[in-house]
């Protein structure tokens, strides 16, 4: 099928939610208020490593305008329960112990009580005077104070190896082959080490939440989210109660990039509201968001790559501990299944560490993991490259995965466009144009699985021939722009006559969150299955008004057609406006589970500047080669892959928590984090690559995600192109560059593994 | 049920601790038709392997990766991977 067959994919239509966004009508989380709304705000520990002694409210309760204080005594104990909760396992005792503290708290933000109240000042006057005695306790900020012998141990059921407490939750182990064998295959062998700190997804928009709680004890919950079904479940289970006492009502969303994927206020408000006997309001400050809602993990990785001196990879060993947070479950298994998932490698051992520290819980952002592990990976592949005397995409491409090639986790690729990207790099001009003095050029590639699950989608087709197309799947990156197209294409109708609508958790069935690149690949399935459905009503009312066999009518372009041609074609409006002289409303709805899951790969090339004065890194140009499979709206595939290697840059250099002794960040703020803004960059190019996926009736892939994998090498490889320094701990902020190149020339040549 | 290596059944690859669980074979062929059934027979086997937890791991059949597939059919000579669930943003 090519992309030529096609009346609506791959058209640019002007986004359904464009208007409202830009005139300042869209209402995103803290837009909502009700008549008699409380103030909700936490009480959040102010050390890191603690327990709580105890909790006095008698003051807080005093204040004038406090309407409710709630605590761990208000949520049900959960025990240790691990259930798939959309694409990632979730403990749900964990997920209650973060949500509230109960016996310790773990990190400098972790909440221990939550009061509603008339006014922000008089629940802030409650705050303050709130009562907690903690006994404080040492803490480890990252993965190597908490493996140390001497550690303090987080919590006292972690023993992956069934000995003693430590702060190692899981060990993941991917062996294959004999990698001793393999290197000594190997002309040129290169280990080494690499660090990476925590970073935070930077969505603009603050958690936000209000919840309103009846005299029957249901609660409406108005939130913006990556998955409202997320949310209602999550917080039903949390708070014990069940799934229909609760109905959320999505808002728009203003950012979300994995970290909302879980909740944090909402069962707060929920029960503050139940005891209020009132609506109530909480929105996190950007302090809040920093400090208690999940950064990405921060790392240390080693990475050792043999080759043969024609530049085939002969064995790969790598070793990663990512921090969780303060809770188990970081990204480490993910980044073992994608560190070395481009390249086929048939030596090759994995191990990933889960290591709890004391800072927030960590929350998906973006192909979780994956940049980590690619960084590492992609900056010791340039240096094998560099090594041999090799062009870096030659190296890459000859031990490039297809389709049939078993992968270094496993499984075996089916039809995939890793190569096609490689391609569509190498013959850029981006790739073959003059650099000046001190710039230098990277290359890198990424890759991610993308991801199927629930989803739902109701469609109704009106008496005048428009459409309606219910889902509910928040938008966060144009999807409702998609869904129109798609079922444009079914129908036959132009997409300005469809209305896409993201509904609340009572009016679709369920659908899993907007998470794993996986929307417009998953929900436009039960988008297009829904429309399929339609058509076949559409055709046998038409049958029925011509008198004929519904066989004997055939669907194009938006209208009935009779086989034989005996009968002037029926429109979709025509055939809408008797539908109820033929059977009645036309509606339909889908609900599936989605497979053909098509993953997703992307090279990028990058130039840089650096100043060696000052170590300024400035990005010259940027060209991003992805396969899409199949690009439904060309221009938000193009935004997510400039949006993935936005952040991409941020994290490579400057992005990074920073911690005092005493635990406490040091910069929640977007001034001192310092993410990348307009004026920091060049435009991003794009070259869509389509390799359509068999598993998708349009081909779609997902392409969300993996756009944010390749930067960081990408950068770091491109700055050692301009100052022959290899930088192997992010960020690559000034100071650090400058260090590095101090100390090339001192005399000293990067970090060799330990 | 498990039997003798052959290419009419259902393969399981075993990588790392599963591997290690199941007494160190790269692959263990099982007499299967669903998902459940071959976690279940890979459980009867090696009772080791419930530690492992496969209910909560993905699954990939022929090499496409899925979640929540305990009654998914797993043809005749199918590829079957345990991974760790993921978490994607």
């Amino acid at each position: 099928m090519t992309s030529t067959s096609f009346k609506h994919i791959g058209q640019r239509s002007i986004r359904p939610d464009g208007l409202d966004k830009v005139t300042g009508k869209a209402r995103f989380g803290a837009d909502y208020y009700l008549p008699g709304m409380l103030v909700g705000v936490v009480v959040r520990s102010p050390h890191p490593h603690a327990t709580i002694k105890s909790i006095d409210t008698t003051a807080a309760r005093a204040i004038s305008g406090v309407k409710a204080v709630i605590t761990a005594q208000d949520f049900p104990e959960i025990s240790h329960e691990e259930a798939m909760s959309g694409e990632s396992v979730v403990d749900f005792r964990d997920l209650s112990h973060n949500v509230m503290a109960r016996d310790k708290v773990l990190y400098i933000g972790h909440p221990v009580a939550a009061i509603a109240a008339t006014s922000q000042q008089a629940a802030d006057a409650a705050a303050q005077a709130l009562q907690v005695v903690y006994e404080i306790h040492p803490h480890v900020l990252n993965v190597d104070e908490a493996m140390a012998s001497d550690a303090p141990i987080l919590h006292s059921d972690l023993d992956p190896d069934g000995g003693e407490p430590t702060n190692i939750a899981k060990r993941h182990v991917f062996n294959r082959g004999d990698t001793k064998q393999g290197f000594a295959r190997a002309d040129v062998v290169i280990e080494r080490e690499f660090t990476t700190k925590q970073v935070h997804q930077g969505y603009i928009e603050p958690h936000a939440v209000v919840a309103d709680t009846g005299e029957d004890g249901r609660s409406v919950v108005w939130c913006s989210s990556q998955g409202h079904f997320l949310v209602r479940d999550q917080t039903a289970k949390v708070l014990g109660w069940e799934r229909s006492r609760l109905k959320v009502i999505p808002a728009e969303i203003g950012g979300g990039f994995g970290g909302k994927t879980t909740i944090y206020l909402e069962p707060l408000a929920v029960l503050l509201s139940a005891k209020s006997g009132r609506p109530v309001k909480m929105v996190m400050s950007r302090d809040e968001v920093f400090m208690a809602t999940g950064p990405g993990p921060g790392s240390r990785v080693r990475v050792k790559i043999g080759a043969t001196s024609d530049g085939k990879i002969t064995a790969a060993e790598v070793w990663m501990a990512f921090d969780a947070g303060a809770f188990k479950g970081s990204p480490v298994g993910a980044a073992c299944q994608t560190v070395l998932a481009p390249y086929e490698i048939h030596d090759v051992s994995i191990t990933g560490l889960d290591v709890v520290i004391n800072t927030p819980k960590v929350a998906a952002y973006r192909a979780p993991g994956a940049p980590i592990g690619a960084f590492a990976a992609e900056s010791v592949l340039d240096e094998i490259a560099e090594a041999l005397s090799m062009d870096p995409i030659d190296l890459r491409y000859q031990n490039a995965v297809e389709e049939g090639s078993e992968s270094t986790y496993g499984p075996t690729f089916k039809l995939i466009g890793f190569k096609e990207t490689l391609e569509a790099i190498k013959e850029h001009p981006h790739y073959k144009a003059t650099l000046g003095p001190n710039q230098g050029r990277g290359v890198a590639c990424g890759f991610w699985f993308n991801a199927g699950l629930g989803s739902s989608a109701t469609v109704s087709i009106h008496e005048d021939g428009t459409a309606s197309v219910l889902t509910g799947s928040p938008d966060i990156g144009g999807s409702r722009a998609s869904m129109a197209l798609m079922a444009a294409e079914v129908l036959g109708i132009d997409e300005t006559r469809i209305r896409p609508s993201i509904v609340d958790t009572d009016s679709i069935g369920f659908t899993d969150v907007t998470g794993g690149s996986r929307v417009t690949f998953a929900t436009g399935m039960a988008v297009i299955e829904a429309c399929g459905e339609i058509v076949e009503d559409l055709r046998g009312r038409a049958a029925m008004i011509w008198g004929a066999e519904p066989d004997d009518v055939e669907w194009q372009s938006g209208q009935a057609q009779h086989s034989d041609g005996s009968k002037p074609p029926l429109s979709l409006a025509e055939i809408a406006g008797s539908a109820a002289k033929t059977g009645g409303p036309i509606a339909a709805t889908a609900s599936l589970t989605a497979r053909g899951v098509g993953p997703a790969f992307s090279t990028q090339v990058c130039d840089v500047e650096v100043d060696p004065d000052t170590g300024l890194v400035d990005i010259l140009r940027y060209t991003t080669a992805q396969d899409a499979g199949r690009a439904i709206h060309p221009s938000y595939v193009e935004g997510q892959m400039q949006g993935g290697v936005v952040q991409g840059i941020g994290w490579a250099l400057n992005e990074e928590y920073v911690y005092d002794d005493s635990g406490r960040m040091e910069n929640p703020m977007f001034l001192d984090y310092r993410m990348p803004v307009a004026s920091d960059l060049p435009m991003i190019d794009t070259v869509i690559v389509e390799v359509p996926n068999p598993g998708h009736p349009y081909g779609v892939r997902g392409v969300g995600e993996v756009g944010i994998v390749p930067p960081l090498a990408a950068i770091a490889n491109a700055i050692n192109g301009a100052t022959d320094v290899r930088l192997r701990d992010l960020p690559m902020s000034p100071p650090r560059v400058v260090d590095a190149l101090s100390s090339e020339l001192n005399g000293a040549t990067g970090t060799p593994a330990g | 049920m498990l039997s003798v290596a052959n290419s009419t059944v259902p393969r399981v690859h075993l990588l790392g601790d599963l591997k290690r669980r199941c007494g160190g074979r790269k692959t263990v062929d099982v007499e299967a038709e669903t998902v459940s059934q071959v976690i279940a027979a890979l459980e009867a086997r090696f009772p080791d392997v419930r530690q492992a937890g496969l209910g909560h791991m993905s699954v990939a059949i022929d090499g496409e990766i899925m979640t929540n597939a305990d009654y998914v059919t797993v043809a005749p000579e199918a590829e079957i991977h345990f991974l760790p669930a993921l978490s994607g943003g």
